[in-house]
């Protein structure tokens, strides 16, 4: 099935990130597309904003942020959606996507993506949110579905059916996070497969893959290593339901060799291929 | 609770250590965990992930004091000055104020334990940072500040230095008289208000009223 959006699949992308600069000036890889973190350059000049610029200018780009903090009951920050507007217009960014959390309250900035409280109150703030933000910059926001490791009592919404419906009332896309839903369902005990079944196909313009740590009693999402073999099968079975989608693999912490990550993120045509022959 | 609510007690909970001991009222358990200790995960990773970014910004500094001492400060400064930038990139930009608004108290300290009997200074700083100059004088645990504008007089009782947290009325006509400037640094207080705030001072011990030519003023007790 096609996205809704008519945006295209990029292929397999890598998320960019400045170990990783002096290879890729060096050695332009062959990747498909890369992925930046928005926050990292919007107010950067200097080498970040040249390497960027070069790197836009050969390979497909999409920006990923972490701090529109759309489930946030301050008031929308205008500033920060501008400088958002401006680095799109500069660097051809295909979509833009952030996340489906709040950062904080009262001015302040944890600078972590906090999960919201699944209610018809929330659903409604978010709903008109993303649609302010949406209307700002002029083009549809891309969410991705949060790892988490609360649930909050008063949630009366599942995450999945949540996502869905918030779709439907704001128009925005999602970004599907396998490795997240993953997380998530060890955390708080449902089915991975179930939630991913329950996602409406034809919103989803971009997946996320990454590796996690499992501390026993729950699961973090560290983005530390290579993408597990659950990940896999739910990322093999969401490419049969989603199939205009970019793949994306993020790899943040003891990040290894741009070769090791990118045959990371290649390993995902296999089960892509594996999906067409099933 | 409505939506903000919920999101300011986790914030709370998060930056201020705050209303921990309501989790089980908001967070459901898990099948291996208990409400609270979920919580903890985000109150853990909030003071990692952010001191870590202060580590890359501020590399030599880490170097020079240490991991150890500089994890401390960075938490304690993160205390006081929670991020209210959408980018981690102006994470530390108050984190030389903070330091310095410590280091100036603890000059003004010790050139009043130097001075002569009755030495006075005045200090103004962002933060209360008395308190936690105290807590490291009686080796009690380190206490999380916010920024709050804090005057101070730093004087001597006995061989003691005494902090002795001042409104903004009796700071002002306090500085100006110890900067010479006489009845003009009077002029903008009833006589009742100096008598009570020379009383204040003189019950806390501050033997440099005996030193100035004429009085007025008080202080207010922490």
């Amino acid at each position: 099935m096609a996205n809704r959006f008519g945006l295209p699949d990029l292929g397999f992308g890598v998320g960019l990130r400045t170990v990783h600069f002096p290879h890729i000036l060096e050695c332009w890889p062959k990747v498909d597309w890369f992925e930046f973190l928005s926050e990292n350059f919007m107010d950067r000049g200097g080498r970040p904003a040249y390497v960027l610029d070069r790197i836009a200018e050969r390979y497909p780009v999409v920006m990923h942020g972490v701090s529109m903090s759309v489930g946030s009951t301050d008031p929308v920050n205008f500033e920060y959606l501008g400088k958002l507007k401006r680095l799109a217009a500069r660097t051809r960014t295909r979509w833009i996507s952030d996340h489906l959390c709040w950062t904080g309250v009262s001015g302040l900035n944890t600078h972590d993506l906090l999960p919201m409280p699944y209610t018809d109150e929330s659903l409604r703030d978010v709903a008109e949110r993303v649609r302010v933000i949406s209307d700002c910059l002029e083009r549809p926001v891309f969410l991705e579905n949060p790892s988490s490791y609360v649930e909050f009592t008063t949630s009366t919404w599942e995450e999945a059916d949540f996502l869905a419906e918030l779709t439907s009332l704001s128009g925005c896309g999602l970004l599907l996070d396998v490795n997240n839903i993953y997380v998530s369902s060890f955390n708080h005990g449902f089915d991975p497969m179930a939630y991913l079944n329950r996602i409406p196909a034809d919103r989803v313009a971009q997946i996320h893959l990454a590796g996690h740590t499992h501390k026993g009693t729950h699961i973090l999402d560290t983005h530390s290593d290579h993408v597990v073999d659950e990940v896999w099968r739910l990322y093999r079975r969401a490419y049969e339901r989603m199939a205009a989608v970019s793949t994306l693999l993020e790899w943040d912490e003891a990040v290894p060799s741009f070769d090791v990550v990118h045959a990371e993120a290649r390993k995902a045509g296999l089960y892509r291929r594996a999906s067409y022959a099933a | 609770m409505r939506l903000e609510g919920l999101r300011s007690w986790m914030q709370g909970c998060i930056v201020h250590d705050e209303g921990v001991e309501a989790a089980a009222r908001w967070i459901k358990p898990s099948a291996r965990m208990a409400p609270v200790e979920r919580l903890d995960i985000y109150r853990g990773m909030y003071e990692v992930r952010l001191v870590e970014a202060l580590r890359v910004d501020y590399r030599a500094l880490e170097r020079f004091l240490g991991e150890e001492i500089f994890g401390e400060l960075a938490a304690m400064y993160l205390r006081a000055y929670p991020s209210r930038s959408y980018t981690l990139n102006r994470l530390g930009d108050g984190l030389p104020g903070f330091v310095r608004v410590l280091a100036e108290l603890e000059l003004a300290e010790t050139m009043v334990f130097d001075g002569e009997p009755g030495a006075i200074r005045v200090v103004e700083l962002a933060y209360p940072a008395d308190v936690y100059v105290e807590a490291v004088r009686g080796g009690r645990a380190l206490p999380g500040m916010r920024p709050r504008r804090t005057r101070l007089a730093v004087y001597r009782r006995g061989y003691a230095v005494c902090f002795l947290e001042l409104r903004a009325r009796p700071f002002a006509m306090l500085a100006g008289l110890l900067r010479g400037e006489g009845l003009a640094a009077l002029e903008h207080a009833s006589e009742a208000e100096i008598y009570g705030w020379f009383r204040e001072w003189s019950e806390a011990g501050m033997e440099a009223l005996a030193s100035l030519d004429f009085g007025g003023a008080g202080v207010r007790r922490r």
